[in-house]
């Protein structure tokens, strides 16, 4: 009877028990990650009487919750997965739909930035049709860089969730560490029991986790769960978490890298799916390539705009001014960098940049440019020719002339020109000291290399190796010149304290560079002009020269020592680079934003081309002529119109040539007439950048004036000539036309976001499907729940009645007592 | 197989956001009449889209140019047909000069009337277009092409470069000649021929007859030179019609494919619109009444 009270005692808390847990069950119906829990009864040992055993009722054995692992698995790959592209589609349906707004169309904007051109064909010299130019230039410009400018917002924007998320991960793993820490206790204190809610809501955490990063979940016996990530490094064990953190990658500040903060430099690599490989991706596929694509575009456009501009005038007769400004793209130094070195990029031609970053690295004496869209690379001896020895605008200033290398490698003149420096500003005492000369070849004599002072011809010994205190000796020899010199440089001074001229030329200097002439105006500074006249880089020459006001830029070739990659020149602008050193350039990134007008005045428009006139002087007997069209040349314009050319059989050193006048500066060009046919003989002026063919037999004296034809209003030839890069493949990489390549960036953008909606339905629905049959098994049925509760409640009351009974049968027993 | 009460809900909720989503898509085409809204609609088609619609602004581009080169050229042929009228009554005038019966005072009328076409010439090939600009200048159309120098010969101070204009991507036309060419190219000279009969009907010289053929001559080589321009005018007027209809032609195919790739096409949005809203209405309905299965309503 007792044992029927104990049964009855029994079995009502277990009814209770159950009843409890399906009440749990009910008001977690709604709770995400809930896992179902279902009471377990087992039977009680029996108990032998005689040959029988005696049932002694069921024993509470414990809750199971209705989980499965292996989905939960499952279902955290997938929530990587769908997180990852969830990222990359929000922020890719934004740049569609912002590229499909009317607003943000730069190929329309190109096409009538053309039509403006064409325009501009019909009436050259129509003041609206070319202040319209302008305003189509400036609305394509606004328009690009506002489209450039949201493409960096959402780097911004990009970056900054990548600092979120990895704070989140940050949370998540801590709390995983701490729910593990609390399930080891629980777990261990009583054999078959487990704290479901706790493991719950570990999941859940999980879960959440790998939305963030991919996760690899080791359960452990002791019921801790250990999480790893990226290549099996350890983020979560046990109730231990480590902290990550994030660092811009020393090549590229933007570039941002999560890593353990107990093992900095370490990055993880493997992001394998979450939101942070999402937002990596997005960066590297789809924002990074976009806005390179469009800033080598805007590059493209401008530089052929430019470039065609340049070979037109401008109504005044100017020759064609820069349309478009370009900024030199901005030059990233690896962080890491020990050496000094200073590195300078310059776009030569853009239509061979491709929409990548690029790379240069130095290995103690090459440099590598690699084009990291595809690690295509070039190697080659930059380092060597020019490290340590740059010159930068404005290192130099003599007399208020800044003197500055502007592209390229100019060490030869850099080193010159610097040596000069003491020596010019010396001169204004009238005694020029410390001129470099270096040793210079004089196998032909003169011809090769000449010094005239104040036009005499400085006779040093020759031919063979003429040393400056060859050129010293010549000078004491001259009459009211000494001279002497000072460590390798010479002195020279000039007795009746009035200023001199000083000319170096002949093809040693051309290679060596540096021609110096002062003024023949007595009130100006002395050296008051350097005209710095070579083969060579292009140097910044201005000042107090009244031809030369302001600065001028010379062009100068660069002797094959800067060396680039894709139409970009790479040089050394200073300092002193180490092994390892590296630097980063990403042209269609940096440039976008400082693309301007360079052009306000819209009479500046070089709608026209120049005619040249071409007579001959008074007094010319001869029949030397140049025909007009068989001039040509780069820098054919003007500007110091007119310019003659007088034949002289002595002109140079001695030997027949032209003497060539513009403005106040003159060159001297040999010419043998005897050495001419009736083709006539090709003739090169480098500091014009003239080429021409010279006919016929001059006589002595005889001059050709060369002038600009006075301006037609009228003419549109170069109009139409801008009107036509409309139509040429110049962007692309020479595949496309500029508005053509505009329409594919549009398809690439619009299959980036199609491609990552189709993915993220196709991850979502393997998600879902998932989920639905973990949900299925595992989730809250109310009806299933109402019913066992109808159970467990009949099992209540049935349990009840046991004690009813035992309680009767007693009092029965009682009372018949 | 077990279901889990939420996953009920859930799974017609999703069913219901999906139809929805649909519906919005349709929706935006049906009110915008386009059928790609943005380029991940059609890539493909949008990148062909603005293709199409940068060349159909050239094509407007370049009948603007047309309209331009037909006014100009148009002005010159007028002009023409002017300076060949005024040579014409030259000619006449030469022959009355010729007469035998003509006495000094009607040599000088004549004389007077070589004068008044002269200026009627001077005239002519000065003539300016609607901007304002000489149309037998060349390229330097801002000033008088055609002058008189201090020894009274007309003088070009024109430019010998024509200037062009273009009707498509490969093909230029020229709009405005170089007037010297046209009336001072040595024996076609009309004002030296014009000059000669006014010295000859001002001398005194009684029998010029000789001279008036020669000058009758050289203003029949006149008249050749300007025939000519104005076929070659003509035939630039028939390039530019030319290609005026070839484009027109373009634009009209442009027109039909842009219409093809970009515009929605109605009867299929609004029963695509259709499917989907009774899609979305069967699901409600489902929806509601599973909602209501619950084993709950039979204890109440």
């Amino acid at each position: 009877m007792s044992g029927l009270l104990r049964l009855g005692a029994q079995a009502l808390s277990n009814a209770q028990q159950a009843i409890n847990t399906t009440g749990h069950n009910i008001s977690n119906v709604s709770t995400e990650g809930y896992s179902r829990q279902t009471v377990r009864f087992e039977t009680q040992s029996p108990v032998q009487r005689g040959s029988s055993f005696i049932g002694q009722g069921a024993r509470f054995a414990g809750i199971t919750r209705n989980a499965e692992a292996y989905m939960s698995g499952q279902i955290r790959q997938f929530s990587s997965s769908v997180a990852r592209m969830e990222t990359e589609n929000g922020y890719l349906a934004r740049i569609d739909q912002l590229i499909a707004s009317a607003g943000s169309n730069i190929g329309g904007a190109i096409q009538s930035f053309f039509n403006a051109t064409q325009e501009l064909a019909s009436n050259p010299a129509g003041f609206p049709e070319r202040q319209a130019l302008l305003g189509q230039a400036d609305a394509l410009l606004s328009q690009a860089q506002s489209v450039d400018g949201v493409f960096s917002g959402l780097r911004d924007e990009l970056n900054t969730q990548f600092r979120n998320s990895v704070a989140d991960i940050n949370r998540l793993a801590d709390g995983i560490a701490m729910l593990n820490n609390r399930i080891q206790a629980l777990s261990g204190s009583s054999t078959n029991s487990q704290p479901n809610d706790l493991l719950d809501q570990r999941d859940r955490l999980l879960k959440e986790l790998a939305g963030k990063i991919g996760i690899q979940v080791v359960l452990r016996d002791d019921g801790a769960a250990d999480v790893f990530v990226s290549q099996g490094q350890s983020l979560v064990q046990g109730s231990r978490s480590r902290e990550l953190e994030v660092t811009s990658s020393a090549n590229d500040p933007d570039l941002l890298n999560a890593g353990f903060q107990d093992s900095p430099q370490q990055y993880l690599t493997d992001l394998d799916g979450g939101e942070l490989q999402g937002l990596r991706d997005l960066r590297e596929r789809s924002l990074l390539p976009g806005q390179r694509r469009l800033g080598v575009l805007m590059m493209n456009v401008a530089t052929a705009f430019n470039a065609a501009h340049a070979q037109g005038i401008d109504l005044a007769g100017v020759p064609g001014a820069e349309f478009f400004r370009l900024d030199s793209p901005a030059v990233d130094g690896n962080a890491d960098n020990a050496g000094s070195g200073v590195l300078g990029v310059t776009v030569q031609d853009p239509s061979q940049l491709r929409p990548s970053r690029y790379r240069a690295a130095f290995d103690g004496t090459h440099w590598t440019l690699t084009r990291l869209a595809d690690g295509s690379s070039v190697s080659g001896g930059l380092g060597s020719t020019i490290s340590g020895a740059g010159l930068a605008a404005g290192d130099l200033t003599l007399n208020g002339i800044d003197i500055g290398v502007v592209a390229g490698d100019a060490k030869a003149i850099a080193t010159r020109v610097t040596n000069l420096v003491p020596g010019v500003t010396a001169a204004a005492t009238n005694t020029q000291t410390g001129i470099a000369f270096t040793t210079v070849t004089v196998a032909n004599g003169p011809a090769d290399y000449l010094l005239k002072l104040d036009g005499n011809v400085v006779n040093y010994s020759g031919p063979g190796t003429a040393t400056v205190e060859d050129i010293s000796a010549a000078i004491n020899q001259m009459a009211g010149y000494s001279s002497s010199v000072t460590n390798g440089k010479l002195n020279i001074t000039k007795a009746d304290g009035s200023n001199f001229t000083l000319e170096e030329s002949g093809t040693q200097a051309n290679t060596q560079g540096i021609s110096l002439l002062t003024t023949a105006n007595p009130d100006e500074t002395f050296f008051g002009r350097v005209e710095i006249r070579s083969t060579g880089q292009a140097l910044v020459i201005g000042g107090a020269d009244p031809g030369k006001a302001g600065l001028t830029t010379l062009a100068l070739n660069d002797g094959g020592q800067a060396f680039g990659i894709d139409g970009l020149k790479f040089s050394l602008l200073g300092g002193t680079p180490t092994i390892g050193d590296s630097f980063e350039v990403d042209p269609g990134l940096s440039t976008t934003q400082a693309l301007d007008l360079a052009i306000n005045d819209a009479n500046r428009i070089a709608a026209a081309k120049l005619d040249l006139k071409i007579v001959d002087l008074p007094g010319t007997t001869g029949t030397l002529t140049i025909n007009d069209s068989e001039l040509t040349g780069s820098d054919k314009f003007l500007a110091e119109s007119p310019v003659t050319i007088t034949y002289t059989s002595t002109a140079v050193w001695g030997s027949p040539g032209f003497h060539v006048v513009w403005g106040t500066t003159s060159v001297r060009i040999p010419y043998n007439p005897a050495s001419s046919d009736r083709n006539g003989k090709l003739v090169s002026i480098p500091e014009l950048g003239w080429n021409f063919v010279a006919k016929g037999v001059p006589s002595e004296s005889d001059a050709l004036q060369v002038s600009s034809a006075p301006v037609a209003r009228g003419d549109n030839r170069n109009a139409l000539a801008l009107a036509a890069l409309r139509q040429a493949p110049l962007a692309g990489n020479g595949q496309r036309r500029f508005t053509e390549e505009y329409s594919a960036f549009v398809s690439s953008i619009g299959v980036a976001a199609r491609q990552a909606s189709t993915n993220l339905e196709t991850e979502t629905n393997l998600l879902q499907q998932a989920e639905a049959y973990l949900e299925n098994s595992s989730g809250v049925n109310l009806d299933e729940e109402f019913s066992n509760m109808l159970r467990f409640q009949q099992f209540y009351q049935a349990s009840a009645q046991l004690i009813k009974v035992a309680d009767t049968l007693f009092q029965s027993l009682i009372s018949s007592l | 197989m077990r279901i889990s009460t939420s996953q009920i809900f859930e799974t017609s909720l999703r069913a219901m956001q999906r139809q929805q989503q649909g519906i919005e898509k349709s929706q935006s085409q049906l009110s915008s009449g386009q059928k790609v809204q943005k380029p991940s609609d059609d890539p493909i088609g949008i990148g062909r889209t603005l293709n199409l619609e940068n060349q159909m602004s050239s094509l407007e581009q370049y009948e603007r140019n047309a309209q331009r080169a037909k006014s100009t050229l148009g002005l010159q042929e007028q002009t023409l047909a002017n300076v060949g009228d005024s040579i014409l009554r030259l000619r006449e005038l030469a022959l009355q000069g010729g007469s035998p019966a003509n006495d000094t005072r009607e040599r000088t009328m004549l004389a007077g009337e070589v004068k008044a076409q002269i200026n009627i010439l001077m005239g002519l090939v000065n003539t300016r277009d609607d901007t304002g600009e000489y149309v037998f200048a060349g390229t330097r159309d801002d000033v008088p092409p055609f002058v008189v120098n201090a020894q009274g010969d007309v003088e070009y101070q024109g430019s010998p470069t024509a200037r062009q204009l273009a009707l498509n991507d490969t093909t230029t036309v020229q709009t405005r000649d170089p007037g010297d060419q046209l009336f001072l190219d040595g024996e076609s000279n009309v004002f030296a021929a014009a000059n000669e009969l006014r010295q000859l009907l001002e001398g005194s010289d009684p029998n010029i007859v000789p001279e008036l053929e020669q000058v009758l001559v050289r203003l029949g080589k006149s008249q050749e030179v300007l025939n000519a321009q104005r076929a070659s005018i003509g035939n630039r007027l028939g390039q530019i019609e030319l290609t005026d209809d070839f484009n027109a032609d373009m634009k009209l195919q442009l027109k039909q494919v842009l219409s093809d790739t970009r515009d929605a096409d109605y009867l299929e949005a609004i029963s695509l619109f259709n499917q989907q809203v009774t899609a979305l209405e069967a699901i409600q309905k489902t929806f509601m009444q599973v909602s209501q299965l619950s084993i709950l309503r039979f204890f109440q």
